[in-house]
């Protein structure tokens, strides 16, 4: 597994404080991670990384837009009509905004196995963090876990879902109910494109 | 005759919107993608000034508000 997780602003720190879950899930299933983290995030060490590796999932935290997901000082990582075909042959969990919308469409096309990720902003409350970035998480060690590329994406949604619904009752606080309207946008703009059935190799 | 829906105007929408935060904690900051992360009374001040950041969060609300007309998630 290769993870980006730069760390240079805001949203970026939370998303590299979370992804150590999913490194340390990586660990126990002795899967090895290439922790591509920091001033690492950016495209050279990430192409050398592929090109090395051939790895079977890459999980990339950090922002985006529809076309492209970038890394340390949001410099470009990955393009639409640039170098895409890198992603080729794996399954892709993109942390990031929007990517899904057109960049995972072209992975795609151009031979990801699965691409799962955003059409739309990520948007999280800072204080309270782990109701966004767990179910997030969930995609990335249901596949470590060995379910299919749709089994992960839908265990994450159904994690929201849960949230969503505990959070809904009367006797929550309203700062919380404030979170709702959130985590369902979060929940609704994630999507799983490509082979449905994709897991990841050494899992199955 | 055919039923006709109520037309709402983009200021009753905004309106709407910032009514709703107001009743939200003060003191949180809500992380936006790449751009940035903002206090409740940032984001009224973005959606009074017709910023994307307020646009977007007229979308997340809007979003939530019409999904119980769909019966999108009844929870």
């Amino acid at each position: 597994m290769i993870i980006t997780r730069p760390n240079h602003d805001f949203a970026t720190k939370y998303l590299f404080h979370w992804s150590q879950f999913v490194i340390d899930a990586a660990k126990k299933h002795r899967i090895p991670v290439i922790d591509l983290k920091g001033k690492l995030a950016n495209r050279k060490e990430l192409t050398k990384s592929i090109r090395k590796t051939s790895p079977d999932f890459i999980f990339i935290n950090g922002h985006g837009d529809d076309g492209l997901v970038a890394g340390y000082n949001n410099r470009i990582l990955v393009e639409v009509g640039d170098n895409e075909r890198i992603f080729s042959g794996a399954i892709v969990f993109s942390r990031s905004c929007r990517s899904a919308a057109k960049l995972g469409k072209s992975c795609v096309k151009k031979g990801t196995r699965a691409y799962i990720g955003y059409t739309d902003d990520f948007i999280f409350y800072s204080d309270e963090a782990a109701k966004f970035l767990e179910p997030s998480n969930l995609i990335a060690t249901s596949l470590l876990n060995g379910n299919t590329a749709n089994q992960a994406d839908q265990k994450s949604k159904d994690a929201y879902a849960k949230i969503i619904k505990k959070l809904k009752t009367t006797r929550v606080p309203a700062k919380d109910r404030e979170l709702i309207p959130y985590l369902q946008w979060d929940m609704e703009k994630q999507v799983c494109l490509g082979n449905d059935n994709a897991r990841l190799k050494n899992r199955l | 005759m055919r039923h006709q829906e109520p037309k709402i105007s983009d200021q009753e929408i905004r309106n709407l919107v910032i009514a709703r935060l107001q009743l939200f904690s003060s003191n949180r900051r809500i992380s936006i993608g790449g751009s940035g992360s903002f206090t409740k009374e940032q984001l009224i001040e973005k959606i009074k000034h017709h910023d994307p950041v307020g646009q977007k969060i007229i979308d997340v609300q809007l979003n939530y508000l019409r999904s119980f007309k769909n019966q999108r998630f009844l929870g």
